[in-house]
């Protein structure tokens, strides 16, 4: 179950709608900073083909002017380095962040 | 209880995402955030501002099973961002001390005796009464407090001033922040400071002038040090009478004697002049030179009175001041070497720095506190650095709500809500809301905190309420007002939460509910009004003060004006105070939005706080027109720097009291210590006040650490420990003790000299001499 937290840089004048949009893409919850242009995005998706939709739908949200991944949990079902993916995620001039969450020994 | 797994991924996302926010706005909260708690933990965390010092750190208060259990420092909160100090992590234990006033007594036959709090209301109620009838209504006083809650406040001044139409309202932010606040009127027409804590993320100097801020308010001057720690060419400059933990935290200590901070400020004046340092396009533009008054007084006299008159000047005429004050000259009034007052106006001058002001008592419990406030303010106005990011003269608040209730809901005899009641259109626009006939608002006040006082022990006054405040610990020269308290035909209500020196004097005491026991709302030094929920029963019959108030209004008829629910009171009187403050120079958040965020500034304007005041990149009530800035408070739309002079305090050392009197608080102890010493910690840490002396003086005096010693002045004596080379380090010639402790009431020595302007009496000078026991 694939989980990341982002920082979101909405463009000018969008932060209320971006805030909305996000909010109802599933498995998100968004926050809002209280006076800046700044959001917190909480992704928590069932499985590795949601996760990979969400992130689809992501780079496709004309109001991100950027996305910062902050938090990613790798589990053994999530593909890590989709090359198309991170193709249009570096063209569109996301960054990415660390840490990479390892997951623990399953007992 | 353990986290599971998937919940402790999502906190860790949810900190991480917060934690990056952070280091890229460093102020950005998220208030949203603080709603997601873990509901599976049995502890429910709430928010609320600390109780204690007027930097308003934002608290997440745990409770379990009716009991608060656990504090943590707010990380949504912008003040704090999650750090807490030692007080604030201990402040829930400050709700259960064993001896909590709990039910309502009344005196009779020099004995307390338990009674229904409805009697005790009653009571209270018709001695208000009797006492309107016998003596007018000029006979009965309410005297509150900065650690009032803003409903509280304002409740007290509806009652007094627009029900039953008397001016003698007055609160203990009187004794701490009044010079402040004529500082700012003075020099700008508004009160409360321009700028805001996010100062300390821009500024590349800091000058603290007489404040132990790393005792006093020591969460903000963590953000000092993380300051100059993130970048090493920040400085800090100590400015002091005496070594605190702050000057040996400073880059530069820097000691100079009592009073002559006026003339270390007019000799930076003197070099900024001197080396061309002067904004000239920013003067030019935006200041207006103005001179007052000189030789005073000192309000020594009952019944003193004084008013300024203001009269025009120049550059040129300040210019022409400023020859009495070169360095040399002041190097011998202060001990300030030249060099050293030199490189201060170094700092201020050079136009690549960023620099912040920052002071609190020093500055305000003082003579001529209005009058070094101007100075400072001066100082910042001749080189432009004001109203903009890191460049921001600063005043600090020592209450939690001496801003946000007795400045803002104006609390003190003169002022409305909004403006003063001198002016017609303020009593005007106060009675529409309040719904009374404007003729109910006297127009001239009628007395400050002494003069009550004064009038009490007179007879002018038979009737005072005395509600969140110890004035039989705090008041200079306590004897005398301790004794008129006590005279015949006086009546002395009281409300508070623990046995006090002022309970003691007491005819009515009256239970209060306690901080987090009832709803409310405080407003810190930055202009943040911060709101906290109802989140435990006050035990027994305890009552919040702004309820008590509401109870004793309708006994005496005033039942219209007050007509709020308990459940609802606090929300509608701050919808209805709201209105007091409409437009873009003072607006106040809705109550919703206080409620679901961890302190909102004002003017709050079309959503958006106003972090810079007067600069029209930043305020929205600056006109653009103007330039870059707009001094709105003034009729001229420009700052006034006034030219004001050094005078000596009233009581200075001689051959029979050969020793400075320096007064103030530890870290560890709030206030009187009512609160703080029944946490048993902080009890523990500073059982008892002391007085530091010099280790020359001690042994000049045969006195040894721990020796018990008798401090004598004009007024009174006691006798307390000694403490050499302890956290505080007076230099010779001084001594200090810290008032926290009833049981040592340093001010049975104080003297009642106050600031003329701003009626704030000096806690910080007096003579006395020490003796051996």
């Amino acid at each position: 179950m694939p989980l990341q937290s982002y920082l979101v840089l909405p463009r000018p004048g969008a932060r209320t709608r971006l805030l909305e949009t996000l909010s109802d893409l599933p498995g998100c919850e968004a926050f809002a900073a209280d006076e800046h242009d700044l959001l917190i995005l909480l992704a928590d998706t069932p499985d590795a083909d949601e996760d990979r939709r969400l992130r689809d739908r992501l780079d496709g949200l004309e109001d991100v002017q950027c996305l910062l991944l902050a938090f990613g949990e790798i589990d053994p079902d999530t593909p890590v380095g989709d090359p198309l993916a991170d193709e249009k995620r570096r063209a569109r001039g996301a960054a990415r962040a660390l840490p990479m969450l390892q997951e623990e020994p399953r007992s | 209880m353990p986290l599971d797994r998937r919940a402790f991924l999502r906190r860790s996302a949810l900190a991480s995402a917060a934690a990056a926010a952070a280091q890229l706005v460093p102020v950005a909260s998220f208030s949203g955030l603080a709603a997601l708690e873990d509901e599976r933990d049995d502890v429910e965390w709430r928010k609320a501002p600390c109780r204690f010092c007027g930097v308003g750190c934002g608290l997440l208060i745990g409770l379990r099973d009716g009991r608060a259990v656990a504090v943590r420092g707010d990380p949504a909160s912008p003040v704090n961002r999650g750090v807490c100090c030692v007080k604030g992590y201990h402040s829930v234990q400050a709700l259960y001390g064993r001896d909590r006033i709990t039910k309502a007594l009344v005196r009779r036959d020099g004995r307390l005796v338990e009674v229904p709090i409805d009697e005790a209301l009653d009571l209270v109620a018709e001695r208000m009464r009797a006492t309107i009838e016998e003596h007018g209504k000029d006979a009965v006083a309410l005297y509150g407090s900065g650690q009032w809650t803003i409903p509280d406040g304002y409740v007290a001044s509806k009652l007094m001033k627009g029900a039953i139409g008397t001016n003698n309202l007055e609160a203990n932010a009187r004794l701490c922040m009044a010079s402040a606040v004529t500082g700012f009127m003075t020099a700008f027409g508004l009160d409360e400071p321009m700028g805001c804590y996010q100062d300390i993320d821009f500024a590349d100097v800091f000058v603290l002038w007489g404040n132990n801020m790393a005792e006093m308010h020591p969460v903000l001057f963590s953000r000092l040090l993380e300051r100059r720690q993130k970048h090493p060419h920040v400085k800090i400059i100590d400015l002091a009478t005496r070594r605190t933990r702050t000057s040996f935290a400073a880059d530069l200590s820097l000691l100079f004697k009592p009073q002559t901070d006026l003339a270390i400020a007019n000799a930076i004046c003197h070099e900024i002049v001197r080396n061309g340092w002067v904004d000239e396009a920013f003067v030019r533009e935006y200041v207006s030179f103005k001179r007052g008054k000189t030789d005073i007084g000192y309000g020594l006299e009952d019944g003193f009175q004084f008013s300024d008159q203001a009269e025009d000047a120049t550059f040129d005429d300040l210019v022409a001041f400023l020859e009495d004050y070169t360095p040399e000259a002041v190097e011998e009034l202060s001990g300030v070497p030249a060099e050293d007052i030199r490189y201060l106006a170094s700092l201020y001058g050079d136009p690549s720095k960023k620099v912040m002001s920052l002071w609190c008592m020093g500055m305000n419990q003082h003579t001529r506190g209005t009058w070094i406030n101007n100075l400072v303010y001066n100082i910042h106005l001749l080189v432009g650095k004001i109203s903009e990011p890191g460049n921001s003269p600063f005043s600090l608040t020592g209450q939690p709500a001496a801003c946000g209730t007795v400045r803002e809901v104006g609390t003190l005899t003169h002022k409305l809500p909004h403006g003063v009641v001198t002016n017609e259109e303020d009593r005007r626009h106060a009675a529409e809301i309040w719904g009374v006939p404007v003729e109910n608002i006297p127009p001239k006040p009628s007395y400050h905190t002494v003069e009550m006082f004064r009038a009490l022990d007179r007879g002018d006054i038979r009737f005072m309420w005395i509600q969140v405040t110890n004035p039989m610990v705090t008041l200079p020269k306590l004897n005398r007002y301790r004794e008129a308290c006590l005279k015949e035909d006086r009546f002395i209500v009281v409300s508070d939460v623990y046995p006090t020196p002022t309970t003691d004097v007491a005819d009515v005491i009256l239970p209060s509910a306690m901080w987090i026991e009832r709803e409310g709302l405080f407003g810190n030094s930055e202009r943040r009004t911060q709101h906290w929920d109802r989140m435990l029963d006050p035990p027994g019959d305890c009552m919040p003060d702004s309820w008590q108030l509401i109870q004793v209004a309708r006994r005496l008829g005033y039942e219209h004006l007050f007509p709020w629910s308990e459940e609802e009171h606090v929300r509608e009187i701050w919808n209805e105070y709201r209105r007091h403050h409409a437009g873009p120079k003072h607006e106040m958040a809705p109550y919703e939005e206080l409620r679901a965020r961890p302190g909102i500034m004002w003017p709050y304007v079309d959503g958006r706080e106003t972090r810079w005041r007067y600069n029209t990149e930043h305020d929205p009530a600056a006109d653009p027109s103007r330039g870059r800035f707009d001094f709105y408070g003034k009729p001229d739309h420009r700052a006034w720097l006034w030219i004001r002079p050094y005078e000596p305090p009233p009581e200075v050392p001689d051959d029979e009291y050969p020793f400075w009197l320096n007064t103030g608080r530890v870290l560890e102890h709030w206030h009187t210590g009512s609160m703080t010493r029944r946490i048993p910690v902080l009890h523990r840490a500073v059982p008892e006040a002391y007085v530091e002396i010099h280790e020359d003086d001690a042994r000049a005096l045969g006195v040894r650490d721990g020796q018990r010693v008798r401090l004598v002045s004009r007024r009174g004596e006691m006798e307390i420990v000694a403490r050499i080379n302890g956290r505080g380090l007076p230099p010779r010639g001084q001594v200090f003790v810290p008032f926290f402790d009833e049981d040592r009431r340093v001010n049975v020595l104080t003297l009642d000299a106050f600031c003329p302007i701003s009626k704030q009496p000096d806690y910080k000078k007096c003579a006395v001499r020490v003796e051996p026991l």
